[in-house]
């Protein structure tokens, strides 16, 4: 394939990729900017030295998986404590007790809420489930990239959907 | 007191769950997973059918069910918001990768090996490619922006070229030349300083005539009459719209009337420009601006000296012509700064 059609080919990624890969970046550095250069230097790595794996279909499984390891070492490198290392179970009582009154906020945007519920859910929770909603990743693939069983992304899942409802319910 | 704490949460955390379940009868697990089955769309009719049998003989958990459903699709929407610029984004990662590949260019058109073994992958990855590109090519095709001048009015386009629109002249032009050609559409009479770009040729549609540049400046007036092409520097082609071999190449101060039959060609003085029929006036503008002015104004090249020092240009002037001719302004405006011009071929120096 000619540079040319290589570089239509990045510039389709790029585009199809870009804004999922910043929102899966904000699940672990909740800093857009950071989000943001993390996600452009992948895209600049892969054109500068991979460009051979802009063929190939399963191009976001490596996506995914290098904004990941980004992130991580962008932390460890910070040596700042990730935002999600609040305790779960802080999280999980706050969500569960705010789903016994609805009586205030009818105006409240789902939106916020749900914005808020994601930030808030716990760690190996939300890192299914971002990958699970953002990639479009079936369950079989998200167990694969993470090295975890099917089983286990299944209840995390649900374990979100449960957590997320109780969110928005919340409002 | 690390104990103390560690207490607490254990509590809480069985307090959580306690209350998990008093407060709803947790789903039996084939129902969970044919649910989620559901959600990512692949569940079969059985399992369809597995749900709504549940929710009929369980109707305390079909509101559970819907608000399931409900959240999923918010997520879905959440999912495909775009918080991230990604336009933005990408003519930065563009500007970094085009500024590396000049220095790398030699290397570029051989770093792309494939294994055999890939290459039936890649071929199906392709052909869904082109599917799914065809569709986002549609999507994004860049957007055109449209201005008909109310007034003469002063553009200039993503790529640096400079338009002057005449009062009632019509362009279209994308936000940003994406295409290999920088094309756009004219009606009416326009000045074009057309910026160069190797390889990114700039076309004007015309209804009639298709004009090619590579960068040059230069007059359209694309009226109902006739379509007139003036060039001030530089060379362009004009061409016929519907028969592009039917064209004639027109270089400076050289300018073609097309009837939309034939190019009547012929050398352009810079007069009779509908331009002129107005007062030119300046109020405190800098003499570098009057330049430009008179350059389009009369269609002749006017500059300040290079050589000069760059503070001529810098001089504010307040005067106003009316319908006099190019010198007699040039020698009105050296009397008011002091300047001198001379005469270099068809361009007029100042300095």
């Amino acid at each position: 394939m000619s540079t040319d059609n290589l570089y239509k080919q990045f510039r389709l990624v790029f585009e199809q990729y870009y804004n999922p890969l910043c929102k899966y970046a904000y699940g672990y550095i909740r800093d857009k900017e950071v989000c943001e250069d993390i996600v452009q230097d992948v895209f600049i790595k892969i054109w500068e030295s991979h460009r051979d794996i802009l063929l190939i279909q399963g191009i976001k499984y490596y996506l995914f998986t290098a904004v990941r390891n980004n992130c991580l070492t962008y932390i460890k490198r910070e040596q700042r404590i990730p935002v999600y290392s609040l305790t779960n179970i802080d999280v999980e009582e706050e969500l569960s007790a705010a789903g016994t009154d609805s009586t205030e906020g009818d105006q409240v945007n789902y939106k916020e809420l749900l914005n808020k519920g994601i930030e808030q859910l716990p760690l190996k929770c939300k890192e299914v489930f971002l990958l699970s909603r953002l990639g479009n990743f079936s369950n079989q693939d998200v167990a694969n990239n993470l090295g975890i069983s099917i089983k286990t992304v299944n209840n995390q899942i649900w374990k979100a959907l449960k957590l997320l409802r109780a969110s928005v319910k919340s409002g | 007191m690390n104990f103390f704490l560690l207490a607490v949460g254990i509590s809480q955390k069985f307090m959580f769950s306690y209350w998990e379940k008093k407060q709803m009868q947790e789903l039996p697990n084939h129902i969970i997973d044919t649910l989620l089955k559901k959600l990512h769309g692949t569940s079969t009719k059985a399992d369809d059918k597995l749900i709504a049998d549940w929710m009929s003989n369980h109707p305390a958990d079909q509101d559970h069910i819907h608000q399931f459903l409900d959240t999923w699709k918010q997520t879905d929407e959440w999912a495909a918001e775009n918080t991230f610029d990604t336009t933005f984004a990408w003519s930065k990662v563009n500007d970094r990768i085009t500024l590396n590949n000049e220095f790398a260019n030699n290397t570029s058109n051989k770093t792309f090996r494939m294994r055999p073994l890939l290459k039936l992958i890649a071929a199906a990855a392709i052909v869904s490619f082109i599917f799914s590109g065809w569709w986002l090519f549609n999507k994004s095709r860049p957007a055109f922006n449209t201005i008909t001048a109310t007034a003469d009015q002063h553009l200039t386009l993503s790529d640096g070229t400079k338009v002057w629109l005449r009062k009632g002249a019509s362009i279209s032009f994308p936000k940003e030349f994406t295409d290999n050609k920088r094309k756009i559409q004219l009606s009416g009479e326009a000045f074009f300083d057309v910026k160069t770009v190797a390889d990114q040729p700039f076309l004007i549609e015309t209804k009639k005539g298709l004009i090619t540049v590579l960068g040059t400046s230069f007059l359209v007036n694309a009226g109902a009459k006739g379509e007139r092409v003036a060039v001030v520097t530089g060379k362009i082609r004009f061409a016929d719209r519907n028969d592009p071999q039917k064209s004639c190449i027109l270089s400076a101060h050289e300018e073609a009337l097309f009837s939309g039959e034939t190019f009547d060609k012929k050398t352009f003085t810079g007069t009779n420009l509908q331009w002129q029929e107005e007062e030119l006036s300046f109020g405190g503008i800098r003499l570098k601006e009057i330049v430009e002015s008179l350059t389009i104004y009369y269609s002749t090249a006017v500059k300040i000296d290079s050589t000069q020092e760059s503070g001529i240009g810098e001089i504010a002037i307040t005067a106003s012509f009316n319908k006099e001719s190019l010198i007699q302004v040039v020698d009105e405006l050296t009397k008011l700064t002091g300047l001198h011009y001379r005469q270099k071929q068809d361009t007029i120096i100042l300095y």
